[in-house]
């Protein structure tokens, strides 16, 4: 079977089973307007590889949509049936493998760079500092995100401190996790096969351009 | 630029031992880093002499100069919110440190870095410093009796207080960084890109 119509029926069928399970949460039980707005915005977002692949962007690759879509759906699905709440390591888990999942992006991205930039040059044994270098930015810039948030509109996203360390250790987890893979890819496979599977848009690449002006 | 390089030397070395003093164990971390990152071109190319260029170089003792001043002058007058200051000092020192990580990443390996990326993982590299911070303040959190668990905030106890403490060095990086890395972007305007990835001899 062809990849890009495997990736795109994992999307569809994501998103099928968040919209069917939103629209169970409406009309079983009680829900309150955030989990179900969750469920659909979540079913809408499955599908965001599927729509950069028919746009001709960019064909993300197979494990890496399905990881996504993992990443999505047990997000979904910890907010529609109340799973955070109920199993204690549920908040963990999901965190950990949606680091994984922006870890992995920030690899792949690395290594577009790598190939567009004619002044950068990233090697195998130096992407895994980088990966840990913008992962520990993002952790950063979500918690603050958080913290903000909580301190504007009296939310609680940021539930305590050991909270927000543990999402720390599981951010540090996923870019190690990450990390382990791109030295492994990177020294199994060639960067111009990569980058040639992604099938990017030359609006895209232009997008590296302005990096290298100096 | 032969007084800069023993300035810097010397500042560091001053820095490990204030912060050891007072406890400030983020400061004495990232002391131990700005060592390290300052001698790094005199290991590499074994000869003690040689350093970056001129124009960064100049930048890396402000960070330490203005810690040890913050620490003397809190001695004489007390200062509200210096946790407030040192943070925010903190935040240039560890970018400043990233920067010449990664330009000696680029002048002593095969990987190769625009300015732009230098820029960038310095920016990366304080928030991960941040990040280092933010656990080290948990640490301190647990040992000086906060309240920290999610257990600790049942029944409607206001958890504020709590995370704006271990947030703080975050928070500021988060923001600061962005105006440093501005500012560095400036100065590196004015740096030709086949020179700043270079040892340079101290002269």
């Amino acid at each position: 079977m062809d990849k890009g119509k495997l990736s795109d029926g994992i999307c569809i069928l994501a998103s099928i089973i968040l919209i069917i399970m939103s629209i169970i949460s409406i009309t079983r039980a009680q829900r309150m307007s955030y989990e179900v707005n969750t469920g659909f915005f979540c079913a809408f977002f499955c599908l965001a590889p599927l729509i950069l692949r028919r746009l001709k962007w960019v064909t993300l690759p197979l494990p890496f949509v399905l990881l996504i879509e993992v990443s999505i759906f047990l997000h979904a699905y910890g907010v529609l049936l109340l799973r955070y709440d109920f199993i204690p390591y549920w908040d963990t888990v999901t965190h950990t493998i949606s680091s994984i999942t922006v870890a992995l992006c920030v690899f792949y991205t690395l290594m577009v760079v790598n190939e567009f930039d004619p002044d950068t040059k990233f090697t195998s044994k130096s992407i895994p500092l980088f990966i840990f270098l913008i992962m520990f930015t993002f952790s950063a810039y979500w918690e603050v995100f958080e913290l903000v948030v909580d301190e504007m509109f009296g939310t609680n996203m940021q539930y305590s401190p050991w909270d927000t360390i543990r999402d720390l250790v599981c951010d540090t987890a996923g870019a190690l996790i990450a990390s382990i893979y791109a030295i492994w890819y990177m020294k199994r496979n060639s960067e111009n096969s990569f980058i040639n599977s992604l099938n990017l848009h030359p609006y895209v690449t232009k997008l590296i351009l302005p990096f290298h002006k100096g | 630029m032969r007084a800069v390089y023993y300035l810097s030397i010397l500042v560091t070395i001053l820095t490990l031992i204030l912060s050891g003093i007072r406890g400030d164990w983020t400061w004495f971390l990232l002391s131990i880093i700005a060592i390290i990152v300052i001698l790094l071109p005199a290991i590499v190319t074994r000869n003690f002499y040689m350093t970056y260029h001129q124009k960064v170089a100049v930048l890396f003792p402000i960070p330490f100069l203005a810690y040890i001043i913050l620490v003397l002058v809190n001695a004489a007058v007390s200062i509200d919110n210096l946790e407030v200051y040192t943070y925010a000092i903190q935040t240039f020192a560890a970018m400043v440190c990233g920067m010449f990580l990664m330009i000696s990443i680029s002048a002593s390996t095969n990987v190769q870095i625009s300015k732009r990326w230098i820029l960038l993982f310095s920016i990366a590299f304080a928030c991960a410093f941040a990040i280092i911070c933010t656990f080290m303040i948990y640490f301190g959190m647990v040992s000086d009796g906060w309240l920290v668990s999610n257990d600790d905030f049942k029944g409607g106890v206001d958890n504020t207080e709590s995370n704006r403490h271990l947030m703080l060095p975050c928070f500021l990086t988060t923001f600061l960084s962005l105006i440093y890395g501005y500012l560095l972007r400036c100065l590196f305007k004015r740096i030709p890109k086949t020179e700043i990835s270079l040892y340079y001899e101290v002269n």
